[in-house]
């Protein structure tokens, strides 16, 4: 019996063995019937990949190897001498194959050394810039190595980009410690501990996923030094300046990435006009769609008269006191399961003050309004997640609870011929839990999604004017208003799917459901003295908005090395119900909306890579932005929606991007066309008195619709330590509106070129440019000539620094012009000498800033049809001193 | 002592029978060797390859010896003593103080090392082959597409090589052999490495293989050994006596 079972046992090793072994014997030899010895013979993927391969023995003969046989194999013979040849695996005869080669003259490729300390190289989707290659004598934290980096850019809020896309992901040693919230690593980390910045492309950062589902998307992984992975990374700043010590700035930031907990801290505090709430900001936060239609991000319904804020650093013009903690605490449980906890307090206060000049060009007529506006903004922030991650290739689970308490207050005086006080009340809360985990259940993937939403939002401006007498008080005279809002909002979405591979092809299907319930209250009262009324229908407001949408999605992913395809189409049942004053009776809207997206992404070979894709989206607008009744949004700006129907939205965006990089020469580049249309069935009709504006929606058709176009290139050269970037966009918007009654279309367009070169000279003298002209117009399409509304606009900046020895000193010089209507010239300069002392570690500096004691500026734009014109109030010359330390 | 080392050496003696080869591949490779962090050696090699051998050799140290001799020659005309400063002590050490010649035909790898004015080879490897593990990665290195292999030994050597079937020659620096292509990078965790640099334009010249006395690794340890003793000062006995020694210490 085991006799006959090992017989069988090895009948059946035969059988397999047989159909696992195409080994491949023959001869190679020349063409003068010569045995070719060492020519080298190799099985090759379609990829490229090499499965087997051998050599050719003195007398010609050669004998592969056993392999696994796939679709597409090719057998390469190759030698030095002669010129290689290729056979499809397919067409091979059976038994000794004899292959014949054609001699040749030795061509050897070129070898193109660049440096033996290469800066940037490639492994597969892993690109690795290596520090010290880049990294000069004036760079402190990680931000300034980043923005040397070529295929890599900051943008000023510090979200990271990549060939002009946001990265995904943002890791330390491979932990995703900080989630989005990177700003706190990439200003603070001491460069002198980071050995490696890596950019993996194209990265799929759910592990199950990866290979099944491509990404667009980069992430940035920072690899430590070898002696600093396990110690405590510390970095701190202490400096204070003025007028006499009325300026402090004051940084304490700790990193430790060894062991099982990981933290990073950071306490800072300062008046310099450095905002510490980007610190804390969600760097991905648009690209969460559920956080966006649950209200998690605090939205401002009312507040002051804003104005864009100038083209020049925030420490000219921006007077704050910040304050800031915030720690991130990760604990790795079992492997690839990390616990993660992070909370941040901050407490902030800006003051800005500024003349502003607004020019209305209306249909009949063009009006002016000058305010000098004095705004001062006080908060409280706490913010807290906690955060279970289960990423491994078998799964993923990840629970993440949010809370955040946001404590806003502002007091503000707008002056147009008399004083108008404003006081802003803005607290905010908001509790969110997002559930997401995926299996494998046989060749399928299932996948489940919970998110939960809880917000409260109330709002309340008062402002002591009596304006829009004529609609709040029948024309006559009174003493203030006060505008209220608040909102309750539960969001809820939950939906379950799954994700079939098959070859090349993935289906995914997902079932969900959407519901909703919103409670928006507003009220306006009268003031006079110290009674305060409020009054009834229409300046009082209540909307009870209940939504539930069942949802379907189905995609398909067609995936190859080369290219992918993808579409996913999504039925949506819009069926809401709300109550609103004014309403006869409550409103039922159902209606099925469609959202459909289709992209290709295509790689030409190892240097390109293009995409296209197109997305088709219908919605409909929240209740919160109907509100029904009048609204003061801010003490000029009065909005009436009425008693119109839901604003229904629909969009499609059509984009074409193509990307280049040539590592080995430290070259990147990408352009990319988006062209987005969208359409509405709600106008606002604009009608502005002189001072105060009142905005009333009418029901018509409304379209809109953005080319936008931009180009980048960046290259970096080593042995000069050089960076130079240039980038060039356009942007033409198609828009229309309706002012005083009158249906205008506008075109406006803006055109800007930049450029920016930093080097390193011999690292003793460091130059850096930046520029950018923008050239901007703005005109009413069947009105040309009427409309004056364009300019051009320049800002430069050149900085120096000179190292001798321990010391270095640094001048910068900024210079900005436009030639708008109100034409603007002005140049800052600051000074700045650092002594080094224990090498890298401290540093004593001394700074003069704004040398030239500029005490206002002009920034000139358009909104719109609007031309704006303000001119800023700014830090007057002063000194600051201090130390900075690196552990 | 030195008399009977040589003896001792000279017993094994049989010269290799060499012909002369002709040369269809010579390239360089940058090395380097890496202590605790430390770069301990960086020298600039120069591998040979013909149909039936190849030659892999420190050009540094050629370059080193004619600065040497240069230096004496100088010396022994002015009449002076020879003095180095210490940059050019280290200098003098620098670099791959052996040269490996593979030979096809019969499967090893010798290592030849100069000893006084006379080479001594010994086999290190008695077969050229390894069991390289081809790789799906692929990285670009010095303007040559690359793929990655690797291998692992009993003792914890690990091995990782980048090689280019651009050049279809299954050689590489130090004994390194036996890949699909030309290896262009590689490294191990000892703290070897080696990377090519460039070709040279010797395609179709002649070169003719080093000489050497064939001895064994141990044997030329120790005739070493009693080469420093001797230019010390110390008696010396051969093999036996080292051993006892290191033992002492």
């Amino acid at each position: 019996m085991i006799r006959q079972g090992t017989i069988l046992l090895a009948s059946l090793l035969l059988v397999m063995a047989a159909a696992a072994q195409p080994a491949l014997t023959g001869l190679v030899r020349d063409t003068a019937h010569h045995a070719v010895a060492g020519a080298s013979i190799t099985v090759r993927t379609p990829g490229g990949d090499i499965i087997a391969y051998c050599y050719s023995e003195p007398d010609g003969s050669f004998e592969l190897p056993t392999f696994s046989v796939v679709p597409g194999l090719a057998l390469h013979v190759s030698h030095i001498n002669y010129e290689a040849r290729t056979y499809r695996w397919s067409e091979l005869p059976a038994g000794k194959f004899t292959v014949t080669l054609v001699a040749k003259n030795i061509s050897l490729p070129s070898v193109i050394v660049r440096s033996a300390d290469r800066g940037i190289r490639q492994s597969k989707d892993t690109i690795a810039y290596r520090a010290d290659s880049f990294l000069g004598r004036n760079d402190r934290v990680l931000k300034d190595l980043l923005e040397k980096l070529p295929g890599i850019t900051v943008s000023p809020n510090g979200q990271i980009l990549y060939q002009n896309r946001a990265i995904n992901k943002f890791y330390i040693e491979g932990s995703d410690i900080v989630d989005d919230r990177y700003n706190i690593v990439t200003n603070n980390l001491p460069v002198d501990a980071i050995d490696k910045v890596q950019v993996l492309e194209n990265h799929q950062p759910i592990r199950i996923l990866d290979s099944l589902v491509p990404s667009e998307r980069a992430a940035i992984n920072i690899q430590l030094k070898k002696d600093r992975r396990t110690k405590l990374i510390a970095r701190g700043v202490a400096s204070t300046g003025g007028p006499p010590f009325s300026l402090y700035n004051g940084q304490l930031s700790a990193f430790s990435f060894g062991g099982k907990m990981k933290f990073i801290s950071a306490l800072k505090a300062n008046n310099t006009g450095a905002p510490l709430s980007d610190e804390v900001a969600e760097l991905n936060k648009s690209f969460d769609a559920d956080a966006l239609l649950g209200n998690s991000t605090r939205q401002d319904f009312l507040g002051f008269v804003s104005v864009q804020p100038p083209a020049l650093r925030k420490e000219r013009y921006l007077r704050n006191a910040d304050i800031l903690q915030t720690d991130h605490f990760q604990v790795q449980m079992k492997k690839d399961r990390q616990l993660k906890l992070f909370t941040a307090f901050l407490r902030t206060r800006s003051t800005l003050t500024q003349q502003t000049r607004s020019v209305f060009y209306l249909p009949a007529d063009t009006l002016s309004l000058d305010e000098r506006l004095d705004n001062t903004r006080t908060g409280d922030t706490y913010l807290a997640g906690l955060s279970y991650v289960q990423n491994t290739r078998a799964g993923y689970a990840r629970d993440q609870l949010s809370v955040a308490v946001v404590n806003e207050a502002g007091n503000g005086i707008a002056s147009t011929g008399r004083d108008i006080t404003q006081s802003l009340t803005m607290p905010f809360r908001n509790v969110n839990n997002s559930l997401s985990m995926i299996r494998a259940a046989g060749k399928k993937l299932v996948n489940l999604y919970a998110y939960t939403s809880y917000t409260d939002e109330r709002q309340a401006l008062s402002v002591d004017s009596g304006l829009y007498k004529k609609i709040v008080n029948d024309d006559m005279p009174y003493a203030g208003i006060r505008q209220s809002f608040s909102l309750k909002s539960v969001f809820h979405n939950m939906a379950a799917g799954t994700f079939f591979p098959a070859g090349a092809f993935r289906l995914s299907t997902r079932v969900g459901l959407m519901a909703e319930h919103q409670e928006v209250r507003t009220d306006i009262s009268k003031v006079d003295g110290s009674a305060s009324v409020k009054l009834g229908y229409p300046f009082v407001n209540r909307s009870d908005w209940t939504r539930v949408s069942p949802y379907a999605e189905g995609g398909l992913l067609f995936q190859r090395p080369k290219y992918n395809f993808q579409t996913l189409t999504s039925i949506n049942a819009y069926l809401a119900t709300y109550d609103t004053m004014g309403a006869p009776s409550p409103v039922r809207f159902r209606k099925p909306l469609v959202q459909q997206s289709a992209s290709i992404q295509y790689k030409l070979g190892r240097r390109y890579s293009a995409s296209a894709g197109f997305s088709l989206v219908n919605s409909v607008s929240p209740v919160i932005d109907r509100r029904n009744g009048y609204f003061l949004e801010n003490y000029r700006t009065l909005v009436r929606t009425g008693n119109t129907p839901l604003q229904e939205n629909g969009s499609s965006s059509y984009t074409v991007s193509m990307a280049f990089k040539d590592v080995l020469r430290s070259l990147f580049a990408n352009a990319t066309v988006t062209y987005s249309r969208v359409r509405t069935n709600l106008l606002f009709n604009s009608i502005f008195d002189g001072l105060s504006q009142y905005r009333v929606a009418e029901v018509r058709a409304n379209r809109r619709g953005i080319v936008l176009a931009n180009a980048n290139l960046s290259k970096y050269i080593l042995s000069l330590k050089t960076s130079l970037s240039a980038s060039a966009s356009m942007r033409v918007e198609d828009y229309q509106t309706l002012q005083q009654g009158a249906a205008r279309t506008f075109r406006a367009t803006s055109a800007t070129l930049s450029a920016k070169a930093i080097t390193d000279i011999r690292s003793r003298v460091f130059l850096a440019y930046t520029g950018e002209a923008t050239q901007t117009a703005n005109r009413a399409r069947k009105e040309s000539g009427a409309n004056p509304a364009q300019f051009f606009g320049l800002s430069q900046q050149v900085k120096v620094d000179v190292s001798l020895a321990n010391a270095t000193l640094g001048f910068s010089i900024d210079h900005l012009y436009n030639n708008s209507p109100r034409k603007h010239s002005a140049a800052f300069a600051d000074v700045q000498a650092v002594y080094k002392v224990r090498g890298r570690r401290i540093d004593i500096t001394a700074s003069v800033l704004n040398v030239f004691n500029n005490r206002v500026f002009v920034s000139n734009y358009f909104s719109d049809n609007n031309f704006v014109s303000t001119q800023f109030v700014l830090r007057p010359f002063c000194v600051t001193g201090g130390v900075r330390f690196n552990l | 002592m030195r008399t009977l080392s040589l003896l001792l050496l000279t017993f094994l003696t049989c010269f290799d029978a060499h012909s002369q080869n002709k040369i269809f591949l010579s390239a360089r490779y940058s090395i380097r060797y890496t202590q605790n962090g430390k770069v301990v050696l960086a020298d600039e090699c120069r591998l040979l390859v013909t149909e039936t051998m190849s030659y892999f050799y420190s050009l540094n140290k050629i370059r080193y010896r004619a600065y040497l001799e240069k230096k004496l020659a100088a010396a022994a005309q002015n009449g002076g003593a020879v003095n180095f400063s210490a940059e050019e002590s280290s200098m003098l050490v620098n670099f791959l103080p052996f040269g490996i010649l593979k030979k096809y035909k019969q499967d090893q790898s010798v290592f030849i090392e100069e000893l006084e004015d006379q080479a001594y080879g010994y086999v290190k490897d008695t077969t050229l082959r390894r069991h390289w593990v081809l790789s799906s990665d692929t990285m670009t290195i010095n303007n040559l597409f690359c793929h990655k292999a690797s291998y692992k030994t009993k003792d914890s050597l690990e091995v990782t090589a980048w090689y280019t079937t651009a050049v279809a020659v299954g050689e590489g620096p130090f004994s390194y052999y036996g890949l699909p292509g030309l290896i262009v990078s590689v490294r191990n965790n000892r703290g070897w490495a080696s990377e090519l640099v460039g070709f040279d334009d010797a395609a179709t010249q002649k070169w003719a293989p080093p000489s050497y006395l064939p001895t064994t690794e141990s044997k030329l340890a120790a005739a070493k050994e009693n080469n420093r003793r001797m230019l010390l000062g110390g008696q010396t006995s051969g093999a036996k006596t080292t051993l006892e020694k290191k033992k002492d210490e």
